[in-house]
């Protein structure tokens, strides 16, 4: 499966078959608002027997009062319709209403369920995915779900309903002419049968399209200043037209598959009308044969119109099914992705962690065939603290991504305390192990809002005395708002060095008893570094740390330097001891310098 | 040169007109550089950001960034003075993998010297790298460093930052 997927790339969906199974899932999203549905249910089949009566009043005046010429009762059927009408707009008013409110409840079920879904997802799932493609999913196929339950679902009910009360009726009052308008109907029904199953196969390649096309704007805007500046706009421009062509003309195939659907239909129906008015007429001339009366023929041309509503309203019905499907196809598709980074059923809470880490015989890779880090073996004492050096791309931060569970190992296993790290569940593990990414990241909100993201529940007094253990407070009173400063997503305006100050405030708040740091970059001036020295001191005081380093002070003033290179550790040992050995780790040494 | 937070990435970025000054000027051979036609302002530096970003696409698309039907040749010396060579070879699919949005599936290093090479491949009379070999290990930073002023003393100048 796991194929990185790009722009230009269609997203293969697995699943090539009729979507029942689907649509019994969206259903079950209604169960909720079952009390809701019952009630819609029941008014819209007092306005279906209401319009069933209403030809039967028409037969009645038709055969009966006018003939009889009794006036009373024609005002009294009069007052029937009128009945009937305002019971049909009463309803339809009570009906809308209802079904909006179910529908915006229904999916406002189903963005949470991915939303959640999309927070436990292992990384591996995002690696492959452009984020526009995921984006999507969230926004435009769910709003397009909420139209299925507010104007489609029920009617699509209903028109059954109907279909099978006309049908009734109609067989009551003369089966032959129910023959004559059946023999229009069925050939229609199959007709637009045939249309939808064409159609559903082009709505699957236009979302693709379309999820595409999203995928490049969404990079699009991410990448903004890298193509303004290599003047890549005007070729940029014409990648997009092409993904936007390949949308549009994907559309207008399925509007011209559409546009059959009214002829198909308009075809039939005139014949059936023609042919109901023919043989009626036929019958009556013969002296009324087969009970065929004037009134029973307006009645049938009456029951034949309520068809039509039903009938028309159904194939646009199928086409929204077949829309609703490719969609619930990309959003089950998300929310039934194996969180393959879980608790499993026997996962258990750390207790007091003492911070024994061990590396067992460990294979990982991210992409199969290039393997990171083979047979690798690490034995850490609590308390320790580890540097890791070493070229670029060697897996030094692939072993603290292991440690956290960011990934999972292929082969050989992590413990922590001796306890494999794949059976602690995923929020204790994460709370004992304080992280600091290479890139840290700001989210939009004030400078304590992000210090609190290492502990949500800690107080603003916390925050502030976290940020002035690490010396950020000058940094932090500089700004405007001090720690009240609205920050950037991304932290857009704030210098690398600022950056990692309040990353580091939030390992503090946290009080980890493991801490993992992805030493950013050597980027910090000499007097913020000598700042940094001493907090960080204080903070790896008594927890185990593992850093990767670039800083000569930091490298130094571990315990033990691992050189990682070629797959596993080509060299170990304090500073004094690698030095003598005048191997991988003196040279870079000597280039420190 | 400077602490942080003192102002260099915005300095460098005044001069593409990322951002316009406030107050006062800047001028390119006496000429305030609001008054070239920004692209052919842009069109003068090569840029190498400090957070690099790349598109989901293949490497040597990401590269040729600049210049899409680039001769593969230039991206490959390209590549090879930005070190990246080496690991680029190294991977299942060389130039030709697909590198997810923001580069991922490489380590922050090896998405730096893709994007050191896409600015190389540039050839602008400016090379401004903002900090652009921080996660680069020193040997490696040292042969960049030796690379480019090889290139630059055939043209103009190159201008970073640094801490």
């Amino acid at each position: 499966m796991a194929q990185r997927n790009t722009y230009f790339q269609d997203e293969a969906v697995e699943k090539d078959k009729i979507d029942i199974k689907n649509l019994k899932r969206l259903l079950r999203y209604a169960l909720p608002h079952k009390k809701l549905l019952i009630f819609v249910l029941i008014i819209m089949l007092i306005a279906v027997a209401s319009s069933m009566v209403t030809p039967l009043l028409l037969k009645f005046i038709i055969d009966t009062v006018i003939p009889d010429e009794n006036y009373r009762l024609y005002f009294l059927a009069l007052g029937g319709f009128l009945l009937a009408g305002l019971a049909e707009i009463i309803i339809t008013f009570y009906q809308q209403r209802s079904l909006g409110r179910m529908g915006h409840g229904i999916i406002a079920d189903i963005r949470k369920d991915i939303f959640y879904k999309l927070q436990s997802l292992p990384f591996d799932y995002f690696d492959n995915r452009p984020a526009g493609k995921i984006v999507v999913r969230v926004t435009n196929y769910i709003t397009e779900l909420a139209d299925f339950f507010t104007n489609y679902l029920m009617n699509f009910i209903l028109n059954i309903v109907k279909i099978i009360v006309v049908t009734v009726f109609m067989l009551c009052l003369s089966p032959l002419l129910t023959a004559v308008v059946y023999s229009a109907i069925i050939p229609l029904t199959v007709g637009v049968f045939l249309i939808r199953k064409a159609i559903r196969k082009l709505f699957r390649k236009q979302r693709a399209k379309d999820s595409n096309r999203t995928a490049y704007i969404v990079e699009s805007i991410m990448g903004e200043k890298i193509i303004q500046n290599y003047n890549r706009t005007e070729y940029n421009e014409k990648i997009y037209h092409d993904l936007q062509k390949e949308c549009s003309d994907t559309w207008m195939q399925i509007v011209r598959r559409n546009e059959l659907n009214s002829p198909v239909v308009g075809v039939f129906w005139n014949y059936g009308t023609i042919m109901l008015y023919a043989i009626a007429f036929l019958l009556m001339q013969m002296g009324g044969a087969f009970g065929v009366t004037t009134g029973i023929t307006i009645a049938f041309l009456s029951y034949m119109s309520l068809f039509s509503t039903p009938l028309t309203q159904l194939s646009a019905i199928i086409q929204n099914l077949a829309q609703v499907s490719a969609n619930l196809e990309r959003i089950f598709e998300t929310i039934d992705a194996p969180a393959s980074i879980a608790d499993s059923d026997s996962s258990i809470e750390l207790g007091d962690v003492a911070g024994k880490i061990d590396f067992n015989d460990v294979t990982f890779c991210y992409e199969e065939g290039v393997n990171i880090l083979e047979h690798f073996n690490l034995h850490v004492s609590p308390g320790e603290s580890i540097a890791l050096v070493g070229p670029t791309g060697a897996g030094k931060t692939t072993v603290i991504n292991l440690l956290t569970r960011f990934y999972d190992v292929k082969e050989g296993s992590v413990t922590i305390d001796g306890i494999d790290v794949r059976d602690i569940k995923l929020k204790s593990l994460r709370s004992k192990v304080g992280v600091l990414m290479q890139d840290p990241f700001i989210f939009k909100g004030t400078v304590i809002d992000n210090i609190r993201y290492g502990r949500p529940d800690a107080t603003d007094e916390e925050c502030i005395a976290a940020a002035k253990t690490i010396f950020a407070d000058k940094c932090i009173e500089r700004l405007p708002h001090g720690y009240y400063e609205e920050l950037a997503e991304r932290g857009e305006g704030l210098s690398s060095g600022e950056k990692q100050l309040i990353s580091f405030a939030r390992i503090i708040v946290k009080n980890p008893s493991v801490v993992i740091l992805d030493e950013a970059t050597s980027s910090i001036s000499s007097d913020m570094e000598k700042l940094i020295q001493n907090a960080l001191e204080v903070l790896l005081k008594g927890r185990t740390s593992f850093i990767v380093a670039h800083r000569l002070s930091t490298i130094r003033n571990s315990d033990r330097i691992l050189f990682i290179a070629n797959k596993g550790i080509a060299e170990e040992g304090t500073h004094e001891q690698l030095l003598k050995k005048q191997g991988l780790y003196y040279n870079l040494y000597k280039s420190l310098k | 040169m400077g602490g942080t937070g003192s102002g260099k990435s915005v300095l460098l970025k005044s001069l593409v007109r990322i951002y316009d000054v406030t107050e006062g000027c800047i001028e390119i051979n006496g000429k305030d550089i609001r008054d070239y036609d920004l692209d052919d302002l842009r069109n003068e530096f090569a840029y190498v950001f400090q957070d690099v970003f790349l598109f989901s696409d293949t490497i040597d698309a990401n590269i040729a960034f600049y210049a899409p039907d680039i001769d593969r040749e230039i991206i490959h010396r390209v590549a090879e003075q930005a070190q990246a060579s080496r690991f680029i070879k190294g991977l299942p699919q060389g130039f030709r993998t697909i590198v997810g949005e923001r580069g991922l599936g490489l380590s922050g290093g090896q998405k730096q010297r893709v994007s050191i090479a896409r600015a190389l491949l540039k050839n602008a009379p400016v090379l401004v790298l903002d900090d652009a070999s921080s996660a680069l290990d020193v040997i490696t930073e040292r042969k960049l460093m030796a690379s480019i002023k090889e290139r630059t003393a055939r043209s103009s100048s190159a201008e970073r930052t640094t801490n």
